[in-house]
């Protein structure tokens, strides 16, 4: 591969390195991006070409130069960095049904790098003492830690008419004691990058924790996938939350229940869903109710009033054997295709037609670590580590911008 | 030529440092980039920083008005970033800096032929990082000045034996 300066060949680089890095996020398939096919193919590109197909890709555009050796070194230290934040084999286990492919690594590699800045700021005995707390209580125990803990008026979170709301409640309080950080994917202001094939992966990625003794992150799918509504983001969210709280990394991707008809074996699994469904649908509400009085209405009153989705109330019944399978095929709602992604850009792009730099920032890095950040950015963080800790990539407009807002 | 690294602007706005900018500065991309960042995030440094007489690297001329060989400095770039790998890290965007400065100097230095090194030009490379100016030794040894205004010692000797303050 013949780096060019202009038309003259200025030094080989190795074609194998090339695929190396474009193939370090498999799922995103970025060696069949356009801008690097063509001189892949070619066997040439030139400065100005790797420069611009680099930055759309946000990968360093040095890091082609590298060669093969030094370029394992570097993606070994990123995956290094993984395994110590997720059990083996927890990255590869999960998939979402309908929507396949799996949660993307370039995401959960840039959470963990903002994780990885905010804790090196913290004081070596900071500890997030709900971690693990959860661990040896009963499912009723569970429930009444997690409310006094985070002093939730479930009340005020189901009286919410607005779903997203409720939501923005469950994670204002999860964040208001600045041991657990919740962030959120985005689609706009260049955060993640913007091509096809890595939008298509990043909507099929799922909540996830990235586990750690200080501060543990947890990431919603937010807008990034459009068949994440509210109401499932919300039971993501405390999922998450009760993984956390009964230190099961082993579930830290978050793997929602889209069988209803069919319950789920692993009792871990079991466990933590049933401390979800207890806190946002308790029993005493569930254990009263006569199946012939359970019609598509009563689910959608339930939903409504309880902030769980359709097939959530169908699968909690389900387990709680209020409802029998024969009722639970009945009531089911018709398997809805994952939607275009086109859709979910033209949504976004309805609802948040231009957020400021500074409210994308705080959706991705999650309102702890974006205090954190602004704190070192005031401070005088080098401007170069600010950008790749934000953007994951050079990016002197946005961060002169953000910078300017702090 | 002279080339100075981000550090010394830094401390030279804070007014930490005095440092002679009276010569033109050359800048590496890199250099340019950082330099821009410095002065919308410190608005407080803008006109200090104006009043460097800062010239892109690419428009550097040697004294023989030959142009300064953007094609090389690809070939020493992509050398000195695999060489110099331990000390940068693409994780922090640390040491990139550091690696265009040492691939202009050799760029400069290695005119025609890049084993020979052309001591007519007089390169002066301004810092305060521990890392690139043993990294400038290792590489150039005497035949540039390395210059930290923050050392006690700050003259260093060129091998003709003249010395800069």
């Amino acid at each position: 591969m013949i780096l060019k300066h202009g038309t003259t060949d200025a030094v080989e680089l190795d074609y194998e390195v090339f695929k190396t890095l474009l193939g370090f996020y498999p799922e995103e398939k970025l060696v069949e991006y356009r801008l690097f096919k063509g001189p892949m193919e070619k066997g040439s590109i030139t400065i100005s070409e790797l420069k611009d197909a680099s930055e759309k890709i946000h990968l360093p555009w040095q890091m082609f130069l590298l060669d093969k050796g030094n370029l394992k070194r570097e993606l070994q230290n990123i995956e290094d960095n993984r395994l110590d934040k997720f059990p083996k084999g927890a990255l590869e286990i999960h998939k979402r049904k309908g929507a396949g492919n799996i949660t993307s690594k370039r995401i959960i590699d840039r959470q963990i790098r903002i994780q990885a800045f905010v804790t090196s700021l913290l004081p070596d005995d900071f500890n997030c003492d709900f971690a693990g707390s959860l661990k040896n209580k009963t499912i009723e125990q569970a429930v009444e830690h997690i409310i006094e803990y985070f002093k939730m008026d479930l009340n005020q979170f189901r009286t919410r008419d607005d779903t997203e709301k409720a939501k923005n409640y469950l994670i204002s309080i999860i964040q208001s004691k600045n041991n657990i950080n919740v962030a959120q994917g985005v689609l706009t202001n260049g955060i993640l990058p913007e091509i096809k094939n890595t939008r298509e992966i990043y909507r099929n990625t799922s909540g996830f924790v990235v586990q750690d003794k200080k501060l543990p992150f947890i990431f919603l799918p937010s807008e990034i996938n459009p068949d994440e509504n509210h109401y499932r983001q919300i039971y993501t969210l405390l999922y998450l939350l009760v993984v956390i709280g009964m230190d099961e990394y082993s579930h830290a991707i978050e793997n929602y229940p889209h069988s209803v008809t069919k319950v789920r074996e692993n009792k871990k699994f079991k466990k933590i869903n049933n401390i979800v469904s207890e806190v946002l649908l308790p029993s005493s509400v569930t254990d009263v109710l006569d199946q012939k009085a359970i019609d598509k209405d009563a689910i959608n009153k339930l939903k409504k009033d309880y902030k769980l989705s359709y097939s959530a109330v169908l699968y909690v019944l389900r387990t709680r054997k209020v409802i029998d399978v024969d009722l639970v095929k009945e009531l089911e709602l018709p398997k809805r295709e994952p939607s275009k992604i086109k859709e979910a850009v033209e949504t976004v792009k309805t609802f948040f037609p231009h957020p400021h730099i500074t409210t994308s920032v705080k959706k991705f890095c999650g309102d702890v670590a974006t205090v954190s950040i602004n704190t070192a950015i005031r401070n005088g963080l080098y401007p170069n580590r600010g950008q790749m800790i934000v953007f994951g990539r050079s990016r002197k407009d946005k961060w002169i911008e953000l910078r300017s807002r702090i | 030529m002279k080339i100075v690294d981000m550090n010394i602007i830094s401390k030279f706005c804070a007014g930490e440092i005095q440092v002679d900018f009276s010569d033109h500065v050359y800048l590496t991309a890199e250099l340019k980039d950082e330099i821009e960042i410095h002065k919308a995030s410190f608005p407080g440094h803008r006109v200090k920083i104006d009043r460097i007489k800062r010239v892109d690297v690419e428009s550097y001329k040697y004294p023989d008005g030959e142009c300064f060989d953007a094609v090389r400095y690809l070939f020493h770039y992509k050398n000195l970033i695999n060489k110099y790998a331990k000390i940068t890290s693409f994780y922090g965007m640390k040491g990139l800096g550091d690696v265009s400065i040492l691939a202009v100097v050799a760029t400069v230095l290695g005119r025609g032929n890049p084993s020979l090194f052309d001591t007519q030009e007089i390169i002066e490379v301004v810092t305060h990082d521990n890392g690139l100016k043993k990294a400038l030794k290792e590489e150039f040894g005497d035949r540039i000045i390395i210059h930290d205004p923050l050392e006690p010692n700050n003259k260093t000797t060129l091998s003709s034996g003249s010395t800069l303050s």
